[in-house]
């Protein structure tokens, strides 16, 4: 399960809108648009939205999508429709009522150069290992492969809160930067004092270390390294994060729950097809926009943006756990029915970069806030390609085919029974 | 869910695995491809202390064609090489289409025809752990009393759910039964029992050991239609097979099976009756598939619901029977 509390929500809350903008003869897109937050700023809810990239991800997925030339004007069976969402970028409130950091990593680097980091962030999958490592490689400007992990072991690694609410780029992400920062200030100590210049005019880029105000002069990273541990005995540092108080919410009861240092959101156009003989649908096409703050690893952000979209997809036609007295009914992954590539349709996933002000690097999540949107963007579509809202999930044909005979039934009563 | 204790013999003729049967009698149990023996014996459904596994018989594989005589098709043919065998696809089309629809890449590599024929007949109630089964109370078909399917009845509704034997029953198939008794050849309609519980008629001494398909169906336009939810891995929750000869347009000839709905693959007598000796109309083509529903009777044995099926089984045999006759 992921973005537990906001997908079925999601799927009600798009599907009213679509509804909405049907009722008003409004594009459903446009009038999202026009309907949208002016960052900085805090929501009705005490949500504290600092950067905002929901305008430009419509935007994006209505050019991308061919939106204005398809809804609406397709022939009957095959339709497009639009959904959106946001997601939180970790929970503001740590679940552990403790006023501990909600990350904190520990970096080692050893003579030779190579760099450790120490963090209690769990790679699921989603590539986690890779965006700490990155950042910390960043930071310190050296290459990727100097950088080892050593995650999830908490014989060695200090606390993280865990991997949920797509917090770990965001939050151990901070943790990293910051644990880097402290560890090249340290280095940097070093090198400023020997050259008999101020820490503040070096800078670490490309393996060295390097003097900005343009004599040129410069280090190794394995020097300075070197010259670090004659000089401390070992280099070590550890940085934590937890997030503003500002980020926390309001006081109204449940306030605590939702508030996140940053919000991610997503809009994606469904493409389907559906037979009014049978109320099977084919998903087309899916374009999908994200903004996720800064890429920190473009590739992996539009790995997580597809998976989402599969998994969506899942729920929005397939997936159901069937119960009957209490059992369930399809508890094996062959009666329990997901997406095989025979179902997958192309996706095309765009990023868009918000640039998030206290984001690491300016990230955000790219986890979870993509799942939500495809549902109703799929319940929207199979109405505009047939003209019938289905409200339950998953959007069976079986349903499909009920609630066209039931339309034509309305029809053909209001014709006063003839044809 | 692990595999229960079983000896395994590996026999390499026909005479030694017909010796193994013989010798462990209802103890033992044939295995070819597994793909069906193996995920039953993890839910309990089997408890065989032998396990005869025929692969090693050189003899039951392979597909020969004699224009004169017809096809044959070895017992241990996957049903990859039965999907993409060239003389299959031009002689009986509605036999490659079936085929290639059965389970997935994978599975049809591993699974045999002969296995496919003898699937074990399948059911929401009986397809679970033995957990499951046990904490819902055993049905008929497994160690209980009662049919979850249809309470109150001794009868077992689990349903056939293959997807080759519908379409070999279009084409007049035979089966080839190997036992101590000696050869015989069956039609396979006569194969199938239509009894969920005790579905084929092979003794327990007995190897399905190839198909036989007469030359008088080869040329048969054919067309198969399986109702899933995903377009693969999936067994079928309703199917209908068409084979059909025509002349400028006149029905010579048709035969529509179906799958997935009933006990056994079942031929539905009455569209050949409506439509041979006929030219295309929309109105036969309905009538067509109204018959469809009158065999073809799903019951609550899956999660997808018996109207439903019903549903499709008319747009589908409408839809397969206009296909081969128009073209579109």
């Amino acid at each position: 399960m992921r973005g537990h509390g906001t997908v079925n929500t999601r799927f009600a809350f798009e599907s009213l809108l679509d509804t909405v903008a049907d009722a008003l003869g409004l594009d459903p897109a446009e009038m999202r648009l026009r309907n949208q937050l002016k960052p900085p700023c805090l929501t009705v809810n005490q949500l504290r939205v600092t950067s905002y990239g929901y305008p430009e991800c419509i935007r994006q997925v209505v050019e991308k999508s061919g939106w204005k030339e398809k809804r609406g004007k397709l022939p009957f069976g095959k339709g497009v429709g639009i959904g959106g969402s946001h997601y939180v970028s970790g929970a503001a409130n740590p679940i552990i009522r403790s006023r501990m950091p909600h990350t904190t990593v520990n970096l080692k680097v050893d003579r030779d150069g190579a760099v450790t980091l120490y963090t209690g962030a769990s790679e699921i999958g989603q590539g986690s290992d890779t965006i700490q490592a990155q950042l910390v490689a960043e930071e310190l400007g050296v290459n990727l492969n100097r950088v080892k992990l050593v995650a999830a072991d908490t014989e060695v690694t200090p606390i993280d809160l865990g991997s949920y609410s797509s917090r770990v780029t965001f939050m151990a992400g901070n943790a990293c930067l910051d644990a880097a920062r402290n560890l090249k200030k340290k280095i940097l100590a070093v090198v400023a004092e020997q050259w008999g210049v101020e820490p503040e005019v070096l800078q670490a880029r490309e393996e060295r270390i390097c003097v900005s105000n343009g004599t040129g002069q410069s280090m190794s990273f394995d020097d300075a390294v070197v010259a670090a541990i004659e000089r401390y005995g070992g280099l070590v540092a550890s940085g934590s994060y937890a997030p503003p108080k500002e980020a926390r919410g309001g006081k109204f009861k449940g306030a605590g729950v939702g508030p996140s240092p940053a919000y991610s959101y997503s809009a994606q156009v469904a493409e389907v097809s559906v037979d009014p003989e049978t109320g099977a649908v084919t998903v087309e096409r899916i374009t999908a926009a994200h903004d996720c703050g800064r890429a920190l690893n473009p590739v992996n952000v539009e790995g997580q943006v597809i998976g989402s979209v599969w998994m969506g997809l899942g729920q929005a036609l397939q997936e159901e756990m069937i119960w009957n007295q209490g059992r369930l009914m399809n508890p094996s992954l062959l009666e329990y029915k997901s997406p095989s590539t025979l179902e997958s349709p192309q996706v095309d996933a765009i990023i868009v970069e918000s640039i998030d002000p206290e984001g690491p690097l300016g990230a955000k999540e790219a986890g979870e806030g993509s799942l939500a949107a495809t549902i109703p963007a799929v319940a929207n579509a199979i109405y505009d390609a047939v003209g019938v809202r289905i409200t339950s999930l998953p959007i069976t044909p079986e349903k499909i085919l009920r609630a066209l005979r039931e339309k034509q039934k309305q029809q053909t009563q209001s014709n006063g029974g003839g044809r | 869910m692990s595999l229960p204790a079983f000896t395994l013999l590996r026999p390499g003729s026909l005479e030694e695995a017909l010796g193994s049967l013989a010798t462990h009698g209802p103890e033992a149990m044939i295995v070819a491809g597994g793909t069906d023996v193996v995920p039953n014996l993890r839910a309990g459904l089997f408890a065989p202390r032998v396990l005869v596994d025929i692969k090693g018989i050189p003899a039951l594989r392979g597909i020969s064609f004699d224009p004169k005589r017809g096809l044959h098709i070895g017992a241990l043919t996957t049903i990859t090489e039965v999907a993409e065998s060239p003389v299959v696809r031009q002689h009986y089309p509605v036999l490659s289409e079936a085929a290639a629809t059965v389970a997935s890449p994978v599975l049809r590599n591993m699974g045999t025809l002969g296995g496919n024929l003898c699937l074990e007949t399948r059911c929401l109630w009986y397809n679970q752990s033995y957990f499951w089964r046990k904490s819902c109370g055993f049905c008929l078909k497994k160690d209980g009393e009662v049919c979850h399917v249809a309470p109150g009845g001794k009868f077992c509704w689990a349903v056939w759910s293959g997807d080759t034997a519908p379409a070999l029953l279009t084409l007049d198939a035979e089966v080839e039964i190997s036992g101590p008794r000696g050869g015989r050849r069956l039609p396979l309609g006569e194969f199938y029992k239509n009894d969920g519980m005790d579905r084929i008629r092979l003794e327990r001494d007995e190897i399905l050991g190839g198909v036989f398909v007469p030359a008088r169906t080869a040329g048969y336009a054919g067309s198969y239609w399986k109702f899933r939810v995903r377009q693969s891995i999936d067994y079928p929750l309703a199917g209908v097979a068409v084979a059909m000869k025509l002349t400028d347009g006149l029905c010579q000839d048709v035969r529509l099976g179906l799958t997935a709905v009933n006990p056994a693959p079942v031929l539905v007598r009455e569209v050949g009756e409506l439509l041979r000796g006929q030219r295309y109309s929309p109105e036969l083509v309905e009538a067509a598939g109204k018959a469809v529903i009158r065999t073809g009777k799903p019951l609550k044995t899956s999660v997808s619901t018996p109207e439903y099926r019903r549903e499709i089984l008319q747009v589908y045999a409408r839809r397969a029977l206009t296909k081969l006759w128009t073209g579109n």
